[in-house]
């Protein structure tokens, strides 16, 4: 079989796998359950004040992309235990290189598996909020709109989506690093996301502190941290557009896929912890 | 010592060849220097005590772990490309039976099926787990559900995925019950039968390689001390013989020219090769002595093995 043949080979068992574990479509349903929610309540609220306030159609999947540009990096650093972390644990990489299969193949069939998982799981949210968007947005004629109609459109909406897409790819390889590092799913969901917690709440607290107390602006030194550029990629930069961090994102990406991918090739394969 | 070692078999293409083969994990030498030719064809055994090696030469053998040192050929394939194409043709339970815990054993089988590419369809999937007594509700079973028996049948099984020519079995009896080690024991042998198939066996258990095993490989402290026929490592073992008439008998076997190794109440201890025992038999019967009772002192195969490895003790490190 040729690499080509190889991988898909290996990313449709891959799949026969990954469809039978529990942990997946349990996380999917509270994925799905929180996109539903936000939507859901979205519409409700709406409708209860909407003599005062409407929603644009195209609005509706910029608030999926608000949960999932949050939940993005969490779910990426989850699918990389869930496709590489366990295998680890288990010991199941044996089986998976008994027949001389090439290590990077595998590597590459599984995380290639989930940012599939991740692409059909952002267009089927994004499909989702358009459809409730166009369903439930009615714009009340003397209302004030949340999102003024002038300040967005539908390929703004799909943007956001797709810019959310390769920040979660580069934490799913930061996840898959940290899994091939310790060699356990434990390990690399558990220093995964200490790393988010850290950014989430150190980064903004250090922030306010630098420029309340020593009067810098913190920002222009985290920018291009893997913080920095995957909010930035997210339009939450101020002073940069947004597709300016798109290289520095691929750049991070590629590092942490081919830092796994040396620790992965470089060292024995553990019969796990049983 | 491990220079000494004769561990070529003339006359027979090696299925596997290791040179200097070494693994070092820290300041510990799992496996040292060691150089063997494996025959194609019949059951190879390693044996050698917990810790001797044998499950990290094993592990080099299948590609889990990289030597620290030395080179080894499979089936005339070198160098990490060639292992790899070789490896293909090797099916391997090394440690433990290790699968998908959430997959049923059909499903772990099929999984493994289509992970190495074999096109033997469900069919195959069923023959083998027919071939291991894993057929019907226990097929059905989730691998984290079986008891350490079926694991370890389902772990043989796997290594039959491609009809491999090649199997490497790292004590694969472990946690069968008696019946299911006959059954695997005979399982294994019918592998190896007609030399189709080449099987390293890899046990603790002198009884087993000596049913099994045609060759045999010892290990200790990761060094090779013995390879060759085991029916040759059995030379030096020992036949108990009682007689109805001892003192007769010590005198008919020292004209003989055996070596009565002790006299007790249990009989005398007469040194003999495995499967000459006859000839103790032969020897008394042409002195007008007569045998009541005959069997191996020791295990035939345990005695090399002490012997092998007591050789071993008294050289310095």
């Amino acid at each position: 079989m040729t690499t080509f043949a190889m991988v898909p080979n290996m990313m449709r068992w891959e799949w026969f796998r990954l469809r039978r574990r529990t942990e997946f479509w349990v996380i999917l349903g509270l994925l799905a359950l929180a996109v539903v929610g936000t939507l859901a309540v979205s519409a409700g609220v709406l409708r209860l004040v909407q003599s005062s306030f409407s929603i644009p159609p195209y609005g509706y999947p910029l608030l999926v992309f608000e949960l999932l540009s949050r939940l993005g990096p969490f779910l990426g650093i989850v699918l990389a235990g869930m496709v590489l972390g366990s295998d680890y644990g288990w010991g199941t990489f044996r089986p998976l290189f008994a027949r001389g299969q090439r290590r990077w193949h595998v590597l590459t069939a599984k995380l290639a598996l989930a940012a599939l998982v991740l692409v059909v799981v952002w267009i089927v949210s994004w499909l989702l909020a358009a459809g409730v968007g166009m369903v439930a947005a009615e714009p009340a004629a003397t209302g004030v709109e949340i999102m003024p109609w002038d300040s967005g459109s539908w390929a703004e909406s799909a943007g956001a989506f797709v810019s959310a897409w390769p920040v979660t790819i580069a934490y799913l390889l930061l996840g898959a690093l940290l899994c091939a590092v310790g060699r356990s799913t434990a390990f690399g969901l558990g220093v995964g996301i200490a790393i988010l917690i850290v950014e989430s709440i150190a980064y903004p607290a250090a922030g306010l502190i630098s420029q309340l107390v020593l009067e810098v602006n913190l920002g222009d030194y985290t920018r291009w941290t893997l913080w920095g550029v995957t909010r930035g990629l997210m339009g939450r930069d101020d002073e940069i557009g947004p597709w300016v961090f798109l290289p520095a994102v691929v750049a991070y990406a590629a590092v942490f896929a081919a830092l796994a991918g040396l620790v992965t090739e470089r060292r024995d394969v553990s019969s796990g912890n049983g | 010592m491990t220079d000494a070692v004769p561990t070529s078999f003339e006359g027979v293409t090696p299925a596997v060849s290791v040179s200097g083969l070494t693994k070092r994990f820290g300041r510990v030498t799992a496996v040292d220097g060691v150089s063997l030719d494996i025959p194609s064809g019949g059951v190879f055994g390693l044996l050698g005590p917990n810790g001797s090696g044998k499950t990290t030469l094993l592990s080099m053998l299948s590609g889990f772990i990289n030597p620290t040192d030395g080179s080894m050929t499979l089936f005339g394939h070198d160098g990490p490309a060639g292992q790899a194409q070789a490896l293909h043709n090797v099916g391997a339970l090394i440690e433990r039976p290790i699968f998908w815990p959430y997959l049923s054993c059909r499903d772990n089988l099929k999984c493994l099926q289509g992970v190495y590419g074999s096109d033997g369809g469900d069919a195959e999937v069923e023959d083998l787990l027919d071939a291991v007594n894993l057929g019907g509700d226990a097929a059905r079973r989730k691998f984290r559900a079986c008891s350490t028996g079926m694991k370890q049948r389902l772990g043989i099984a796997a290594t039959l995925l491609g009809d491999p020519s090649l199997l490497i079995l790292d004590e694969p009896t472990n946690g069968l019950d008696p019946v299911g080690i006959v059954e695997v024991r005979d399982l294994i042998r019918s592998l190896a039968a007609g030399g189709r198939r080449t099987v390293i066996l890899a046990s603790h258990l002198l009884n087993e390689v000596e049913q099994v095993c045609d060759q045999v490989a010892v290990l200790r402290r990761g060094k090779l001390l013995y390879c060759g026929a085991v029916a040759d490592m059995s030379a030096s073992a020992s036949a108990l013989v009682r007689t109805t008439d001892d003192d007769r008998a010590v005198t008919a076997l020292a004209d003989a020219g055996w070596d009565i190794r002790s006299r007790s109440e249990d009989g005398l201890e007469v040194a003999v090769a495995s499967g000459r025992e006859w000839e103790i038999s032969r020897d008394l019967a042409n002195a007008g002595v007569y045998i009541s009772q005959l069997r191996p002192a020791s295990g035939s195969l345990e005695a090399g093995f002490m012997e092998v490895t007591g050789q071993a003790e008294q050289e310095p490190e």
